[in-house]
């Protein structure tokens, strides 16, 4: 069982001996939680990630560059390349051992989901319980009406699929966002026979959600129960969708496919291995169009929510 | 007052609410099935490649095969199957989540191999079950007497040892479920060998012996319907085709698929392709929207109204037109006349020959011309160009303020919009259903809905998966086009078919086999086959065609279209300044209003 915990981005302060790594990209947002943070942090501290196509975005190409000129080490990566994410995730946690916790911090408000979903149990099996690894997300400012980014395929994700026994029926619990050609896009690929649908909101906001609720309108309607989260309450949610996932386990398989902000595509991307990987649960992830997609500079906004994750190591070194 | 009406008030469940055959548990389907002439023809012993769309009824077909399903046909044919155990049909969903879990585990042949043996040995579990009731009539003991010595001559045979614990056939499930759980792990090898073989393995290794336990006749034909087919990758499908090109032993293949899904002919052997017309047929699923089948099947599904609602209302409904009502003889006509009389009292006055007028009076010059040296004009004016007419006056009737147009109603209408696909038209009905709890289902209301149906699907087509954004931008582009075809100053003989330009097919391939397998767009059967190429000629979907004012015909000249030209003639034709036309009525006495509209 995995040890996840809310973090209050007030209250934990980015200090000098703490980790950062990120990712880079078209995003506004990408930049915002480093720019802010970037006098605190020691340069050989930084691990930051840009993908191979940056160059395409001027914005971002500039950016780039200057950090590159003030000594960051930024690494370029191909989106789908996983295996050197954790490898230098790892590489770069390994060389600095510390005799107090580690702590590190991980901005994934940029990046793709294939990489930020692995990194909780990544960096668990990585840690000590004394270490500490904050999970931030930088919520956004979107247009009032973008492009969809469309469905390519579903790919999997985590899990053991679906059992053999043809009396379990699978139940499909997707997540929603606002853009609901690419849900309707999955749907279509998926076919599935029961849905269960969630949203993610900030209690705070009801226009975000009473926009959630109109746009998906048509999938919540075919719902066989639509779950409301607390985007600010990572626990709670994945609290939730464990107890939600455990109880249609009882007589169906289990599909999740996460959509949506980004904490609530983790939160339900971590359901499986921390429900100790049950026969008939599966996670499946959207993989998008290539190549088709305009860039959406998501601006941030003046919200930011986390939550961390302890390691279960004794010693930093044991690999 | 027509049946729909009984509905205004009922709050109950639709009963058009689910519209995927895998919604339906068994005895859902087997109240729900109606066997069209393409179900009796699937049993043969020889392999075919099912092509059908999205929502054309391949899965509910497959399944119907199977034993367990096949004896609650009331039908002779059913029976005699059923007796003679002349075909034993396995169903087999080869679905996204079984194939990326197969993936994830290499995606080797071996591993995809073992994955559906395993599957193929639980739909004959679950088969022979039922085989051996009924032989038995459900004699507990002798039952058990059989399944026991099935079960361990199976385990036997594909794990290669007798075991103690395998006493029944659900032992033996767990077994086979242990392997399909394990898929990739070291653990497993020892007993996989008979599934890691080849597809159908699993059948091939013990098929004697079951015909021997359960007395099957010698030459019982097994048939394996893989079905959602379209999610094999292109190397496991080289695994099934590998099956259809070598010696059968009694097994037929039955490959549904989306029509651009088979992905491939060869084999695992290098150099060999099965070959169509001898190692395996194809044969197109989808029905005609005019098929007795289609028109049999829509308005058996209406009855399920009277099954479902039995209890809470008092209605039965016989069939589409008993449900919605017709105007006239459910003819054009007859909606154009229902339309006009409102808006006129001579409305008895649309005769064929006054619309023959109209026709002519809107025809360019040379045609006009034409018309009057022929005797007969049914065939030349009013066959060729009154469904063009109609739609261009009820367009302008449905494009004034506060007005519908009645044109979209009807059970011809209806089955039209749905292009003979069962799904969408049970979407339709579901839609029209909603409709009717709150009002009259008038041939106005029934417009209102079908044009929203047709005007959310025709949007839903930029949420196809892959290319489905570019199919919609460039749908919405040929429909506009022809649209502004359509109603134009001068009526020309149009519909919804199209061409593609010189040098388009290569560029457009993509987003075009992705409308077609979600019947955006309708080719013929021969091009469903054979593959689509540069002298296709497409249509667009009724749907499209609704939803842009375009008749539902075929084009006696279909345009060409050349997508950079394209852009600009419908900049042109936006831009341009329209009439619009206020009718006062009918005859000679119209009134312009010409308005700018920019």
């Amino acid at each position: 069982m995995m040890f996840v915990n809310n973090a209050d981005f007030r209250k934990e302060n980015i200090e000098s001996s703490d980790l950062f790594i990120g990712s880079l990209g078209y995003e506004d947002r990408s930049f915002r939680l480093f720019y802010e943070n970037k006098t605190s942090i020691q340069k050989s501290n930084v691990l930051l990630f840009v993908f191979d196509d940056y160059e395409n975005n001027e914005y971002t190409k500039k950016r780039v560059e200057a950090l590159l000129k003030e000594g960051f080490s930024i690494k370029v990566i191909n989106y789908r390349d996983m295996d050197s994410i954790k490898t230098s995730i790892s590489l770069f946690i390994s060389k600095r051992t510390y005799i107090e916790g580690i702590r590190i911090h991980v901005d994934y408000s940029s990046m793709p989901r294939g990489w930020y979903c692995r990194l909780p149990f990544l960096l668990k099996n990585l840690l000590r319980d004394i270490d500490k690894a904050f999970f931030w997300y930088v919520g956004g400012e979107y247009p009032e009406e973008y492009d969809t980014a469309g469905v390519n395929t579903i790919g999997y994700f985590d899990g053991i699929p679906s059992s053999l026994n043809m009396e379990r029926d699978p139940i499909h619990i997707i997540g929603l966002g606002y853009d609901i050609v690419r849900t309707k896009a999955t749907i279509t690929i998926i076919e599935p026979l029961n849905i269960v649908s969630c949203y993610a909101f900030s209690t705070s906001d009801d226009d975000v959600r009473n926009k959630l609720v109109s746009v998906n309108e048509s999938i919540i309607q075919r719902s066989i129960s639509c779950l409301p989260l607390n985007i600010e309450d990572f626990e709670f949610m994945l609290a939730k969708l464990c107890e939600l996932t455990n109880d249609l386990l009882i007589n169906n398989d289990v599909i999740l496919l996460p959509d949506g902000p980004k904490p609530l595509v983790m939160a339900m991307s971590l359901v499986p291995g921390v429900l100790g990987r049950k026969i008939g649960l599966t996670c499946q992830h959207i993989v998008r169009n290539e190549g088709k997609i305009k860039p959406i500079n998501v601006k941030p906004i003046n919200k930011k929510f986390g939550f961390y994750v302890t390691g279960t190591k004794k010693d930093i070194t044991e690999s | 007052m027509i049946k729909a009406d009984k509905i205004i008030g009922y709050d109950g469940n639709n009963p058009f609410s689910d519209n995927t055959a895998r919604d339906y548990y068994d005895d859902e389907i087997i109240d729900e099935f109606f066997p069209v002439s393409m179900y009796w023809s699937l049993f043969n012993p020889r392999h075919e490649i099912l092509l059908g769309t999205r929502g054309s009824g391949k899965t509910i077909m497959l399944k119907m095969m199977k034993y367990s399903l096949l004896k609650n046909i009331s039908d002779e044919r059913a029976k005699e199957y059923v007796e003679s155990k002349e075909f034993i049909t396995l169903y087999i969903p080869t679905r996204l989540d079984f194939v990326t879990y197969v993936e994830s585990k290499g995606g080797e042949d071996d591993a995809f191999n073992i994955a559906i043996n395993c599957l193929l040995a639980q739909s004959l579990l679950q088969e022979m079950k039922v085989i051996i009731d009924d032989a038995t009539g459900k004699d507990i003991i002798k039952n058990a007497a059989i399944e026991n010595n099935i079960s361990k001559q199976l385990c036997k045979m594909w794990f290669g040892e007798s075991q103690e614990k395998i006493t029944d056939f659900f032992s033996l499930g767990i077994e086979v479920e242990y392997l399909y759980n394990h898929l990739g792990d070291d653990s497993i090898k020892n007993m996989s060998s008979t599934f890691s073989r080849s597809v159908c393995s699993s059948l091939m290794s013990v098929k004697e012996i079951i015909c021997k336990w359960l007395s099957l006749p010698s030459n019982t034909k097994w048939i394996i319907c893989i079905d959602e087919a379209e999610y094999l990758t292109k190397q496991m499908q080289k695994c099934v085709n590998s099956i259809m090109k070598s010696d059968s032993k009694g097994i037929a293949i039955k490959l549904a698929t989306l029509p651009n899904k088979h992905l491939t002919r060869e084999t695992l052997l290098n150099n060999t392709e099965i070959v169509a017309g001898e190692d395996f047929n194809y044969r197109v699923i989808d029905m005609k929207i005019e098929s007795e089948d289609f028109i049999s099947l829509t308005n058996k599904l209406c009855q399920r109204i009277t099954r479902r609602l039995r209890s809470s209302i008092d209605v039965e409904i016989k069939d589409l037109e008993d449900f919605i009502g017709k105007e006239g003889n459910d003819d054009n006509i007859d909606y154009f006349r229902k339309e006009i009389s409102t808006k006129s009292p001579d409305h008895n006055q649309v005769t064929r020959s006054s619309v023959e007028k109209e026709i002519l009076s809107l025809v360019s010059e040379k045609r006009r011309e034409t018309a009057k040296s022929r005797k007969d004009t049914r065939k030349t004016v009013y066959d060729k160009f009154s469904v063009i007419y109609f739609v261009r006056e009820m367009r302008k009737i449905d494009k004034k303020g506060h007005s519908i147009a009645g044109w979209y109603a009807g059970s011809s209408m209806i089955r039209k919009v749905a292009q003979g696909n069962p799904r969408r038209f049970i979407e339709i009905m579901h839609m029209l259903f909603e409709h009717a709890r709150h009002t009259k289902l008038t041939a106005k209301q029934q417009h209102t809905v079908i044009y929203k149906y047709v005007k959310l699907y025709c949007k839903a087509t930029e949420a196809l998966p892959g290319t489905g954004p570019e199919a919609y931008k460039k749908l919405t582009l040929i429909a506009e086009y022809i649209e502004s075809k359509v109603h134009g100053d001068i009526l020309i003989p149009c519909g919804n078919s199209f061409l593609l330009g010189e040098g388009e097919f290569s560029k457009n391939s993509d987003w075009i086999k992705l409308a077609i397998d979600y019947s955006r767009i309708i080719v013929s059967d021969e091009a469903l086959i054979n593959g689509i190429n540069n002298e296709t000629e497409y249509t667009l979907s009724n749907a499209f065609a609704a939803f842009h004012w375009i008749p539902m015909r075929k084009t006696d000249k279909a345009p060409k279209i050349s997508f950079s030209e394209l852009t600009g003639n419908i900049n042109s034709y936006k831009s341009s300044k329209t009439k619009r036309i206020r009718k006062n009525d009918f005859a000679d006495q119209l009134t312009f209003i010409i308005e700018e509209n920019e």
